[in-house]
């Protein structure tokens, strides 16, 4: 059963769904936007991605890489249904 | 790797070179995005701590709180290599112990326990379950605790060193040798007797009021290159810097800051040291004496005059005991002993007390060239002296400042890994935790090396670090971890202790500082301690390199459960979520009061120093004025009048550290900043003795150290580099001439390896085979 998000991840995740428009969305963007430090946004994006932690691997609603220097996040098709589902 | 070159580096410390350096390690470590990324989280209110120096953060301001040297140990921990049981088990272990650290290092991050298979020389796979059960076992048949030591990284979290202590308390033994023995251990046995706290005295903020700052035997541009921000910082508003060493340096020298946009775009830098002073090595204590002999002179000049004292009366006379056995002995100080020994001429030194008695906040520094030699505890007491003639204690921008170096040696310390436990301590731990510790004192790191060595210790157990890279007196070391009968490490990265093994040996992988750490009630922060006494969090965020790793604080509770049956505390329960820990830990440490409500503040809170306070915490409840004679009779002296009536030229070596290095780690194999490029095999050497010896720059030599137990210990095939160094001194790199120390030779008081002044003799040598 996926585990339940915290208030953090689903307003990250949420915020992530309204502006990525499929180029994924600079984290340095996001932190400004959601008010949040970079540390917080990348521990959070990896909790959210399909990394194992813990020997439970993620829900894999995000990814998180860099393109073209800079480092950025996508919401994965899952993410999105999640997105829509909580709303 | 670089091509092997010498070529002099003209840039600043820090800079250019310094960014091209960081693009160039993450790339080699396969971790380009992910490693830059990690990075904007190091030493971040909500991030990790750089797994480097123990220097503590600023006020996080910063987009970038980290330096070139934390990077080189992010991207090694980023990195995208793995070291799995098949990339290990597919060479035997004695191939692999014909390799470099370099190479060794470069394998990546250990994925899964591992045991060594005596049948085939090689390491497989063993499931965590059965690694525990194993120690476990040998730990239960040893018919005495005290046949383990317990070797601790300062690398390893409050967290995990706590249970750690704690663990092999309850099991028997105060066994923990530790990496403090081989670095600061002087500082803590200078300072506590007295000034009566063993660690440094200043923060930051006193950083941006001294007028002065003393820095004695350190390099910061490679070993704290963010406390460079700090000097820059100082040297910009008008402070005056003194480095004291025998090697130029280039970060002692200049420095631009990479975040300095303008100094970047304009090639600019900062000068550092407003005043270098090239002591010979060993020589700082005479030379610090003779600075007090100065002030006191300069003093009783002003008194007779009717001039304002240089001395602070009211200070020494409230504060301070032994004041006239001190002064006296100082003034009786023969110049010619202090030129001799401190190889500085006096009015050199005249001029760095000109501007000490000119300066009213001083504070002093110092790294391991002042403590890794025989007088270490009295060279830093007089240290301590030399700031209390004018109050240079417990005052807004003054004080003591030992550099620490890994990243939480000094909170490993606080939390009780220590060999010499006080009773207080003790008699506190075990009523918290229901059991009787062990009283006697354990082995310090060259205790449990011959404690091995005669048989009398048969498991090694090491949380990090690497051992057999760090020693002294190479063979020995090796000697006596071949004796054990189990050898352990808790590692993140495969390394030389692991090809030095007993006739069993385990490798535990565990998480890294970046790494995310999930347990039973979440994602779980530990806490460490730097080196100014701020305890604050750090979280990793990357996910783990293997989902096979465990954190050190799980390994331990495991490995208590299954080697405590009967113990009383719930070791599995207190790992589920780390604030139990910390909850133990405030019921122990009365300093750390609401530890898990503190460590909420971005950056922490900073543990009490009395010290600071102009308390005393010293028998007499007073700091101490400690009188003694210059050292003229050490083992280079020794050495140097046992080899005279042979012509030996005797020269005296200091062990150091390269650019591309974190203590034993081998990032890569240049040494920009001393124009060091591809190698590592090489002797810095003034002109005049190359010319003196019959060899020039180039030119290959074996280095063979000399003390008068009978046994030979040589390192070979070293390339003599002209530096510019002082007459008489030579330095190379550590691990390489470890062997040149041997295990009797320490710091008294201290029992600190003397690396940093071997008395060697040079012999031509042939150029290693292509």
């Amino acid at each position: 059963m996926p585990r339940l998000l915290d208030d953090l991840e689903t307003a990250v995740l949420a915020k992530l769904a309204e502006l990525d428009t499929g180029d994924g969305v600079p984290l340095t963007r996001l932190a400004k936007q959601l008010d949040q430090r970079v540390a917080v946004l990348i521990r959070t994006f990896t909790m959210l991605s399909d990394a194992r932690l813990g020997g439970v691997a993620g829900p894999g609603l995000v990814r998180l890489g860099e393109d073209e220097g800079r480092w950025r996040a996508w919401v994965t098709p899952a993410g999105r249904a999640a997105t829509k589902a909580s709303a | 790797m670089s091509e092997q070159k010498i070529e002099f580096y003209k840039g600043p410390a820090g800079g250019w070179g310094a960014l091209k350096s960081v693009a160039k390690h993450l790339m080699h470590e396969g971790a380009p995005g992910k490693g830059a990324r990690t990075l904007l989280a190091a030493n971040q209110p909500d991030g990790f701590d750089c797994p480097g120096c123990a220097w503590p953060d600023r006020s996080h301001t910063s987009t970038f709180e980290f330096c070139e040297n934390g990077v080189k140990a992010v991207a090694s921990e980023s990195t995208s290599k793995r070291a799995t049981p098949e990339v290990i088990g597919a060479q035997t272990v004695s191939w692999w112990a014909e390799q470099s650290d370099y190479v060794l290092e470069q394998l990546g991050r250990i994925t899964e326990p591992m045991v060594y298979d005596a049948v085939t020389d090689r390491y497989k796979r063993i499931a965590w379950d059965d690694a525990f059960t194993l120690v476990a076992a040998e730990l239960k048949a040893l018919p005495d605790p005290n046949q383990a030591s317990f070797y601790t990284s300062g690398r390893t979290s409050n967290e995990a060193a706590f249970l750690y202590q704690l663990f092999v308390r309850e099991y028997g033994t105060n066994n923990f040798p530790d990496c403090s023995n081989m670095c600061h251990e002087p500082s803590g046995s200078g300072l506590r007797p007295t000034i009566g706290v063993g660690k440094g005295t200043v923060t930051l903020h006193d950083f941006e009021k001294a007028d002065l700052i003393l820095i004695f035997g350190q390099n910061p541009g490679t070993n704290h290159p963010r406390m460079l921000g700090e000097l820059r910082d100082a040297s910009k508003r008008g402070c005056k810097i003194v480095s004291v060493n025998p090697l130029r340096e280039r970060g002692l020298e200049r420095f631009a800051d990479p975040q300095d946009k303008l100094e970047m775009a304009t090639m600019g830098s900062t000068p550092i040291s407003s005043h270098y002073v090239r002591v010979r090595i060993g020589g700082d204590f005479a030379f610090i004496k003779g600075l007090c002999k100065l002030v006191l002179e300069a003093d009783e000049h002003a008194r007779l005059n009717g001039l304002a004292p240089i001395v602070d009366s009211a200070f020494i006379a409230e504060h301070t005991t032994g004041f006239d056995a001190f002064m006296q002995d100082a003034l009786d100080e023969d110049w010619s002993v202090i030129e001799t020994e401190s190889g500085l001429a006096k009015a050199e030194i005249e001029a760095v007390a000109k501007q000490y008695i000119e300066s009213k906040r001083v504070i002093a520094c110092w790294g391991m060239g002042i403590t890794q030699h025989q007088h270490s505890v009295a060279t830093i007491q007089m240290i301590v002296n030399l700031l209390m003639l004018r109050g240079n204690l417990g005052r807004e921008g003054a004080g003591v400042c030992p550099v620490r170096g890994h990243s939480n040696v000094q909170g490993d310390r606080t939390m009780g890994i220590n060999e010499k436990p006080t009773a207080a301590f003790l008699d506190r731990l075990g009523k918290v935790f229901g059991f009787e510790p062990p009283r006697s004192h354990g082995h310090d790191t060259v205790g449990a090396i011959e404690a091995m060595l005669e048989g009398k210790c048969k498991v090694f157990f090491a949380m990090g670090g690497n051992f057999a890279a760090a020693t002294p007196d190479t063979l020995a070391t090796y000697r006596a971890l071949q004796s054990c009968d189990l050898t352990v490490h808790v590692a993140t990265k495969f390394n030389r202790s692991h090809v030095v093994h007993g006739q069993q040996a385990l490798l535990l992988p565990c998480l890294g500082r970046t790494e995310i750490d999930v347990q039973a009630a979440g994602t779980q922060g530990v806490t460490v301690e730097d080196s100014m006494s701020m305890v604050h969090l750090s979280a990793g965020l990357n996910a783990p390199a293997s989902e096979h790793l465990l954190s050190e604080p799980m390994i331990v509770a495991r490995l208590a459960a299954a080697t405590l049956p009967h113990s009383k505390t719930p070791w599995l329960d207190l790992v589920a979520d780390y604030k139990l820990i910390r909850e133990r830990i405030e019921a122990v440490f009365d300093d750390f009061a609401g530890f898990n409500e503190k460590i909420k503040k971005p950056g922490g809170f900073r543990l009490r120093n009395t010290a600071s306070e102009r308390v005393w915490n010293t028998p007499s409840g007073k700091a101490s004025f400690t009188a003694h004679a210059v050292p003229r009779d050490t083992f280079v002296h020794r050495a140097k009048a046992s080899e005279k009536h042979r012509d030996t030229v005797v020269l005296t070596l200091a062990t150091v550290r390269s650019h591309d290095q974190y203590n034993t780690t081998v990032y890569g194999m240049d040494d920009r900043y001393r124009g060091v490029y591809g190698q590592r095999r090489v002797v810095f050497i003034n002109d005049e003795d190359l010319r003196e010896i019959g060899l020039k720059d180039g030119d290959w030599v074996d280095i063979t150290s000399l003390y008068a137990d009978g046994v030979e210990r040589k390192a070979e095939k070293f390339r003599l580099v002209s530096y510019d160094i002082p007459r008489g001194n030579i330095a190379s790199y550590y691990p390489e001439t470890n062997p040149l120390v041997p295990l009797q030779s320490f710091a008294i008081g201290a029992r600190t390896p003397t690396s940093k002044s071997i008395p060697v003799k040079l012999t031509r040598s042939d150029a290693p085979a292509a």
